[in-house]
């Protein structure tokens, strides 16, 4: 008889070996042949944006390709608490009796303190607020150092899974209401659509970093209101410059408040469920 | 300090009161003074940003940095829990 498990491990073997084969071929022969394109450009320009090379090209340059992926983490997730989480979110104007027949009611994940062991019941909540200020600090320098708004977003919706876990709803420290999640993604998304708007005004140009402005076509005033409470002063080997990375910081706390709102409402809404009757 | 060092400082305790008016639970002197004794050390590992000087580690004493901006969101959250009132809710 066929042992299935050996079967299936010589077969993960042969197409790994497969992948690994075609992969080292394509590098191979890639040699001589690759075209710096526009990173050429990017990375000489880069350096005036912001110390994080990642973020100005992210959130700068290919700023409306992330609103677009912003738009569907939000739509992504507005979609599958409504959709998905039928018969868990209660609206007003639907009865019970409106749910799929059939479908397995939700049990809310609930877990008494008591049968917490001892460091967790000590250590939750100030790792919890830890992880929160943790959030707070990766998105403030996301221009700066390694982070940025979606980091940040999916770092504060760990530390609001890791006090579900824990504690459940009712010995819940972080005690985000559905009101609030809702509002943070709405207004991070609004935000973040809001910050293109002086780029198109100024400029032409929709998402255009006014506060860095790069190609020298934004109004003084308009720059300096964007740039200067972010300007840095950069102390290189080439010497001293001073740049600003006018829009993203700004931008990168709208797509925090998006994420963290979205993935927090999609733990919340599949952990707990909620009813629009109940306290906001 | 220039404004690109002391701006992430003023909004990440700005955000720091806004989530910290959301946490509620079991959160009496004891959780506090935790979470302010493993943030300051938290501060001093994560360190400051790069090209920032902070006011003990550029200043004062070089050697030893905190970083503003974790502080900053740090205490933030705590006084947005004073103001929400966080261990009673």
């Amino acid at each position: 008889m066929i042992d299935i498990k050996a079967l299936r491990g010589i077969i993960a073997v042969v197409a790994i070996g497969i992948v690994a084969a075609a992969v080292s071929i394509a590098l191979v022969n890639m040699t001589g042949k690759v075209n710096p394109g526009v990173s050429q450009l990017y990375n000489s320009l880069a350096y005036l944006v912001a110390p994080n090379n990642l973020a100005t090209w992210v959130y700068d340059w290919r700023g409306f390709d992330t609103l677009i992926e912003s738009l569907v983490i939000y739509v992504g997730s507005f979609g599958s608490v409504l959709a998905l989480g039928r018969g868990i979110v209660k609206l007003k104007e639907y009865s019970e009796k409106e749910t799929y027949e059939g479908a397995a009611e939700p049990r809310p994940l609930d877990t008494s303190e008591v049968s917490l062991p001892v460091i967790l019941r000590l250590f939750g909540v100030p790792a919890a607020i830890l992880v929160t200020a943790y959030a707070i600090f990766v998105v403030t320098g996301s221009s700066t150092s390694g982070g940025g708004g979606f980091q940040c977003g999916v770092i504060l919706s760990s530390a609001y899974l890791l006090a579900a876990i824990l504690y459940g709803r009712k010995y819940m420290p972080l005690k985000f209401t559905p009101r609030f999640m809702v509002g943070l993604a709405c207004a991070g998304m609004a935000g973040y659509t809001l910050l293109g708007f002086p780029g198109l005004v100024t400029t032409g140009y929709f998402l255009y970093n006014v506060g860095a402005d790069v190609w020298k076509i934004a109004p003084p005033i308009v720059k300096a209101i964007f740039g200067l409470p972010w300007m840095l002063k950069l102390e290189l080997a080439e010497g001293v410059f001073f740049s600003s990375p006018g829009t993203i910081p700004p931008i990168n706390v709208s797509e925090a408040f998006n994420v963290a709102g979205c993935l927090i409402l999609l733990f919340f809404a599949f952990l707990y469920g909620w009813s629009e009757g109940e306290k906001k | 300090m220039i404004p690109g060092e002391l701006t992430p400082l003023i909004v990440s305790f700005l955000l720091g009161i806004l989530f910290g008016t959301q946490v509620g639970g079991h959160v009496d002197k004891k959780v506090v003074a935790t979470v302010v004794f493993l943030g300051i050390c938290a501060a001093y590992v994560l360190g400051p940003f790069p090209f920032f000087k902070t006011l003990i580690g550029g200043f004062l004493a070089p050697r030893l940095a905190f970083s503003n901006t974790f502080l900053g969101a740090l205490f933030g959250l705590l006084v947005g829990m004073a103001i929400r009132g966080g261990g009673r809710r």
